[in-house]
């Protein structure tokens, strides 16, 4: 058995796999920490690759049994208990093993009530995070263009860390046309743009509610239980207290930098 | 008289005078307008379209028929996102 530690957010992950694909996987995406002998993992995950059939869609079946709640795309399985501490991941393939794992680290950190996945893209622009969300095909890629040369803390999954005494991004491993050095430090969250092409640049604050309204369907979560649900309502409720939210109409050129900073 | 009141086990917050309540077992969000805002406070006890009526007559100048229609508007949406119970 092969054994890795590694670091999302503040939390490591011990993982443990036969699969030398699967170590592979990790090695290249995500941010490996020298073994820790001493310090106990806030969750532990065990990877296997041989379950399950092609990608079929995103739907996720979810059931519990038995002090067990069971994710089910049919490319993977994820088996973890009930406070979300050890995991097993079954996998068809890599990306099969990329979603799972995002998949496991977004209901982890809800669980824990410690923050969000949200879809979106994230740069750093001196010593804050901004970060652009909207519909799909709204330009968060595009964002991630023409932001260079600052950096990039995530082109699809924003790890944001929520708490009543502020909100930060960390660099993210769960991306799809960037890869990350993980050099980033965490840093503080400066806002939010909703995002809109147009022939105009302008950029208007949203109220509290309508916020919350809008980054409701943009947090990637799978619903286990209505509790867990209520959680995430909280952590979205504290978020938008904290940070402003703005609906970002911009061209593509890099010039909405002056509206936001 | 028919009477209403809040479904239990939902979560609701007011962020800048606007009540946004979550719905937790089908994952759906709804924000509330004006009027809707303040029948949800009443919601918390029994109400009938009367008694809301006559609530919001105290405190607003609106003629009976249009708030009524508003309030039975505003209850039949209620009941069918699971909001509000008969």
């Amino acid at each position: 058995m092969n054994q890795l530690w590694i670091e999302i957010g503040d939390h490591s992950i011990r993982i443990n796999s036969q699969s030398e694909q699967a170590i592979q996987h990790i090695v290249n995406g995500f941010k490996v920490v020298p073994t820790k002998q001493s310090k106990k993992a806030n969750l532990d995950i065990v990877i296997e690759y041989g379950y399950g059939y092609p990608f079929n869609g995103f739907d996720v079946d979810i059931t519990k049994d038995n002090g067990t709640v069971f994710y089910d795309r049919g490319d993977y399985i994820i088996e973890v208990d009930l406070n979300y501490t050890s995991a097993n991941i079954k996998v068809l393939n890599d990306f099969a093993l990329k979603h799972a794992l995002m998949n496991l680290y977004s209901v982890f950190i809800v669980h824990e009530q410690w923050g969000l996945l949200i879809h979106s893209s994230c740069m750093r622009e001196g010593n804050k995070a901004y970060l652009f969300s909207g519909q799909s095909g709204a330009g968060k890629s595009t964002v991630v263009e023409l932001s260079y040369p600052r950096a990039i803390l995530s082109d699809e999954a924003t790890v944001v860390k929520i708490t009543s005494s502020g909100t930060k991004v960390y660099d993210s491993p769960f991306r799809s046309d960037t890869t990350s050095f993980f050099q980033e430090p965490s840093i503080e969250l400066g806002g939010i743009q909703l995002l809109e092409q147009s022939e105009n640049i302008n950029r208007f604050r949203l109220e509290k509610s309508e916020s919350m309204m809008s980054l409701f369907d943009k947090v990637f979560y799978w619903a286990s239980d209505p509790v867990e649900t209520k959680k995430i309502f909280e952590l979205l409720s504290q978020l938008v207290s904290d940070v402003p939210v703005y609906r970002l109409q911009f061209q593509k050129n890099n010039l909405f930098w002056k509206e936001i900073s | 008289m028919e009477t209403y009141i809040r479904q239990s086990d939902l979560e609701a917050v007011e962020m800048d005078g606007s009540w946004v309540v979550l719905h937790p077992v089908d994952y759906t969000v709804t924000k509330l307008n004006a009027l809707g805002g303040v029948c949800w406070e009443l919601l918390t006890k029994e109400q009938s379209v009367q008694s809301l009526t006559e609530k919001i007559q105290s405190d607003y100048e609106v003629s009976t028929e249009i708030v009524q229609n508003d309030i039975k508007q505003f209850l039949n949406d209620m009941v069918d996102a699971g909001l509000v119970k008969k």
